[in-house]
């Protein structure tokens, strides 16, 4: 077989893989060339996100009667509508799952940001305590200290959350203080934080 | 299980459970309320043999103030910077050797690393230059260091547990959790549970908004003899070896049996959350005590950073990485200026209102003001 026989065939496992649907010699095709082929492991990521928008909905399985279930939960009668509902994805071409991958992004950004704080009535009780003086505030940018300092708390808190028996489970489970932790090492300390201030960003 | 009761003589009562066996998945005959869905998940993390590749998105933004935020009827303007999503792709190698949990984590994306368990034991791999070599204190001990709470009466005051539309995931069927806050003091979750096996198989963690913050998902997974002890080695070679010797549980151990009286605390917490430990630490280059609360809910948690305020100033900041926000604050106090830093699974107006909140001992009004410590 040519490389590129190899190469094509490579990528129909990965795209198969990334749907669920390899098979286990596929599977492990895919887990070997991972491991040390950086551009493939780069289209696993590009392919995941992709995937991770149109799965923002995950579709009921068709034609699977489940009495136990609907016995056990009444159906959607006395259900609240759920936010997520709003992001059913229909079933798109390629061009339109990287403009649904885009979309996610966007509609992922955290909306309570965008208000005011919905505390103002009580910033004016605090700020009693606290008179707004030049000496007596924080700096309105932060610098590259106070990320340094924000991402190694960021990180004991997900060490403490993933070691407590009491502190508190943590979801979106186990994985997450891992991942978190794991991931705030990927860049110099404060760099996971300092890519998104806008105002000082490390270099 | 619920053997059919007109049926009698223990065959054909065998014979009964054995016929449902065929016909309903396993999980659907021990599980049928949504609260047994996560008891059942909890221990499928720990006890089931699986091998598969999973993926973690979270979304990471951050934003600081434009104005003074806490000025008298100031209005505080909020700055959006730029959004992203991070992702890391893993394969999990779990399995129980011997009456032992084994696990191997390796990294697909990313630096090359892995990280293996074995019982207590943790041992990562890494390649000489890795900045996790830099890493003070402990590594994550594993995938699932820690699941579910196990007091889901107590969870149940705080969150409604409910079941959503069945799905596919990782190309196995699923049964849908909806875990949905009763209140704007926390965030809530959907999980997806192999319906087999209980194994959590996807799982978003999403804010009061519903926008996704965090997205956990297995792309493909196998059970069982499908799971191959040999794939528990390691495959890097030449690595630098880190070897840490205490395992999550046993750190968790003396964590909590370790709480240190602080003098700070924050007058108002969410209702459920309660302090889970305390303690000082020194941080490097620096001649302060940094004093550290815990709280949590049962499932979130938010710790409360107090130190005196450095020479060199602090900047007003709200960052978050996923689900989790830091956020700065500064107190001023007879005892001097402390600034704050909340750190959690918390909604920004929710840790903005602890922060503010933190208060000297001696400045407080009485136990009652602290209902979150009190019990």
């Amino acid at each position: 077989m040519s490389q590129s026989q190899a190469g094509e065939r490579l990528r129909e496992s990965l795209s198969a893989a990334v749907d669920g649907e390899a098979t286990e010699l596929e599977l492990r095709r895919v887990l070997n060339a991972l491991a040390d082929d950086g551009a493939l492991r780069a289209e696993w990521d590009r392919a995941h996100i992709i995937g991770a928008a149109m799965r923002g909905h995950v579709a009921p399985r068709a034609g699977a009667a489940r009495p136990w279930l609907e016995a056990a939960a009444p159906p959607a009668a006395g259900r609240r509508p759920h936010p997520w509902e709003r992001w059913a994805w229909p079933a798109m071409g390629a061009a339109a799952a990287v403009f649904a991958a885009l979309a996610v992004v966007l509609t992922l950004a955290p909306r309570d940001t965008d208000q005011p704080p919905a505390l103002a009535a009580e910033a004016g009780r605090v700020s009693n305590a606290v008179p707004a003086s030049a000496s007596g505030s924080l700096a309105q940018t932060p610098s590259n200290a106070d990320l340094r300092r924000a991402s190694s708390y960021m990180l004991r808190h997900a060490h403490h959350s993933s070691i407590s028996r009491t502190g508190g489970a943590h979801l979106p489970v186990g994985s997450a203080p891992f991942a978190k932790v794991l991931a705030a090492h990927d860049g110099a300390p404060g760099a996971t934080l300092a890519r998104t201030a806008e105002a000082r960003p490390a270099r | 299980m619920r053997a059919p009761s007109c049926l009698s003589g223990t065959a054909l009562r065998g014979w009964a459970i054995a016929a449902l066996g065929w016909t309903m998945p396993l999980a659907a005959q021990t599980s049928s309320t949504p609260g047994d869905w996560l008891g059942r998940m909890d221990s499928a993390f720990r006890q089931l043999h699986y091998d598969g590749v999973f993926s973690h998105y979270t979304l990471e933004s951050a934003e600081h103030t434009q104005g003074s935020a806490a000025g008298p009827g100031g209005t505080a303007r909020w700055s959006h910077s730029r959004a992203g999503v991070r992702s890391s792709t893993f394969r999990v190698v779990h399995m129980i050797v011997d009456g032992v949990e084994r696990e191997r984590i390796a990294y697909l994306s990313g630096p090359q690393r892995e990280i293996l368990r074995s019982g207590e034991q943790v041992t990562c791999l890494l390649r000489p230059g890795d900045r996790l070599l830099n890493l003070e204190g402990a590594l994550p001990s594993g995938l699932y260091g820690r699941v579910f709470a196990r007091d889901s009466v107590e969870v149940g005051r705080y969150y409604e547990v409910s079941f959503n539309t069945p799905g596919r995931v990782a190309g196995r069927p699923v049964v849908a959790l909806d875990v949905t806050p009763r209140d704007e003091n926390r965030f809530g979750y959907k999980l997806w549970l192999d319906e087999q096996t209980g194994l959590l198989l996807r799982s978003e963690l999403r804010d009061p908004a519903g926008a996704k913050l965090e997205i956990f998902e297995f792309k493909t997974v196998r059970f069982g003899d499908a799971v191959a002890a040999e794939d528990l080695r390691p495959q890097m070679e030449g690595a630098l070896i880190r070897h840490l010797s205490r395992s999550a549980d046993a750190d968790a151990a003396g964590a909590d049996a370790e709480v240190v009286p602080a003098p700070w605390r924050p007058r108002w917490v969410p209702p459920g959350f309660r302090m889970t430990g305390s303690d000082m630490f020194q941080p490097d280059g620096r001649s302060a005590g940094v004093n550290t609360l815990r709280f949590s809910d049962g499932l979130a948690a938010f710790s409360v950073f107090i130190e005196p305020m450095p020479a060199a100033g602090a900047g007003s900041l709200v960052s978050r990485a996923g689900a989790t926000l830091a956020l700065t604050h500064l107190t001023r106090s007879v005892h001097g200026d402390q600034l704050i830093t909340v750190v959690g699974e918390v909604p920004v107006a929710t840790a903005r209102r602890i922060a503010r909140g933190v208060e000297h001992k001696d400045e407080s009004a009485g136990p009652g003001d602290a209902p979150g410590l009190a019990r």
